[in-house]
């Protein structure tokens, strides 16, 4: 089966994947489940493991193994779907409130090699437990990681906070060092058009999320097939 | 006392991204270093409250901003989540999205014990909401671009409204 793999066309596996895809044999109903509700791009189900009674799976007909791999035409239509199943719960259950819940990669919880977004139902008193924890960063932790995200996002998104250096004399209230740059539809536009651009990104996390080290460097040629041997037998 | 949400979007300090719709910034108390909350910079309580075009909106940049968070720290995975409601543990009123990076043995319990149901629990459940369902999908060129609290998503028959707005003013009740 390795050998198989690895001479598969980039095609081929994922037309393998697909094969291997419990929630797309559901799509294609090869597999029965609990329907909710369907249309052209997506479908949901009962999850039959549910953290609540009334736990649905929200999935993109198409195959995507992670978020970052969902074209934003199907993300948006998928968050309109989530938020009218979200009410859907509160009118059939009468729950008091809902999460919406996605997991990206092994570490984050994600059991299933097909992306998909939980709605969960959710009663007063139940055993379930979303709470975060609220563990204070440094000023420097802070610091460090706003200037990565800010770099990358105004590289990717167009999004701009220019740091102003603050007059001595200033107190950090009336300071107000920051000047964001707002977006314009057009704007946002670009930054979907230049993230689109970033398909190999996507392969790089498909790798990390797949367990496989950055550091390891595999030949240009087979690392797809590589990293999609992992990913496969990571979920099996 | 004014919203903690609406306060810190207009603080730039944490500010991550901004557009004319939506506002990301980093916590400084986090699930995680880089927890990002991701909110509309229009206040309301719950995703019920929002048109689609804004909640369409907000998940696609979540999806960008988690897929920033992969290439900038070298993380594992990412978890985006709403809590919707008092009940679904939501501790400000005013509806987000919480991105969080997730590495290999972080000590984050986001998870949960399956429950075992019964095929009769379980068919119940299904009908339950397959009552509900009618109209999803159907209606989101409708809506307008105005955003009152009131105003809910509008699916079912209108002989529901009554129950759906003791629904949402039942999830409004958030400290
Ligand atoms: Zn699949
Ligand atoms: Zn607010």
């Amino acid at each position: 089966m390795q050998e198989k793999i690895k001479n598969m066309s980039p095609e081929e596996l994922k037309e393998f994947q697909k094969q291997q895809c419990i929630f797309c044999h559901i799509v294609s109903g090869k597999v029965p489940s609990k329907k909710i509700y369907e249309d052209n791009k997506c479908i949901a189900i009962l999850d039959i493991n549910p953290a609540n009674i009334g736990h649905i799976l929200l999935l993109p007909k198409e195959h995507y193994m992670i978020m970052p791999q969902v074209p934003d035409e199907i993300m948006a239509h998928l968050a309109i779907i989530s938020k009218q199943l979200s009410n859907t719960c509160l009118k059939a259950f009468q729950c008091q409130g809902t999460n919406i819940f996605v997991a990206n990669g092994l570490v984050a919880g994600q059991k299933a090699q097909h992306f998909m977004i939980h709605v969960i139902p959710r009663f007063d008193g139940d055993d379930l437990n979303f709470t975060l924890p609220e563990n204070p960063l440094t000023e420097a932790q802070l610091k460090q990681i706003r200037d990565m995200l800010r770099q990358k996002v105004s590289a990717l998104m167009g999004f701009k906070i220019e740091e102003k250096t603050p007059l001595p004399t200033q107190t950090q209230e009336t300071a107000n060092p920051v000047e964001p740059i707002i977006n314009t539809k057009d704007e946002i536009d670009k930054t979907i058009d230049k993230i689109e651009k970033g398909a190999e990104e996507t392969e790089k996390i498909l790798e990390r999320l797949s367990g496989k080290k950055e550091a390891e460097t595999t030949p240009e040629k087979k690392k797809e097939k590589a990293n999609l041997d992992d990913i496969s037998k990571l979920f099996s | 006392m004014e919203c903690p949400i609406c306060q810190k979007l207009k603080e730039n300090k944490n500010k991550i991204y901004e557009d004319e719709l939506v506002t990301a910034f980093l916590k400084d108390k986090s699930a995680s270093p880089g927890h990002i909350i991701l909110a509309p910079k229009k206040h309301a309580p719950i995703i019920e409250n929002y048109d689609d075009k804004i909640v369409s909106h907000i998940f696609v940049i979540a999806n960008k901003l988690s897929s920033i968070l992969f290439e900038t720290l070298q993380i594992h995975g990412t978890n985006i989540l709403v809590n919707n409601g008092l009940a679904a543990g939501q501790d400000v009123p005013h509806f987000h999205l919480n991105i969080i990076p997730r590495m290999e043995n972080d000590s984050l319990k986001l998870d949960w014990t399956p429950k075992q149901l019964a095929e009769d629990e379980m068919k119940t459940a299904e009908l339950k909401l397959t009552q509900f369902t009618g109209n999803v999908g159907n209606a989101k060129q409708q809506k307008t671009e105005t955003i009152e609290v009131k105003e809910a998503e509008t699916i079912g028959n209108g002989d529901e409204d009554e129950e759906e707005n003791y629904l949402i003013k039942h999830l409004h009740r958030i400290p």
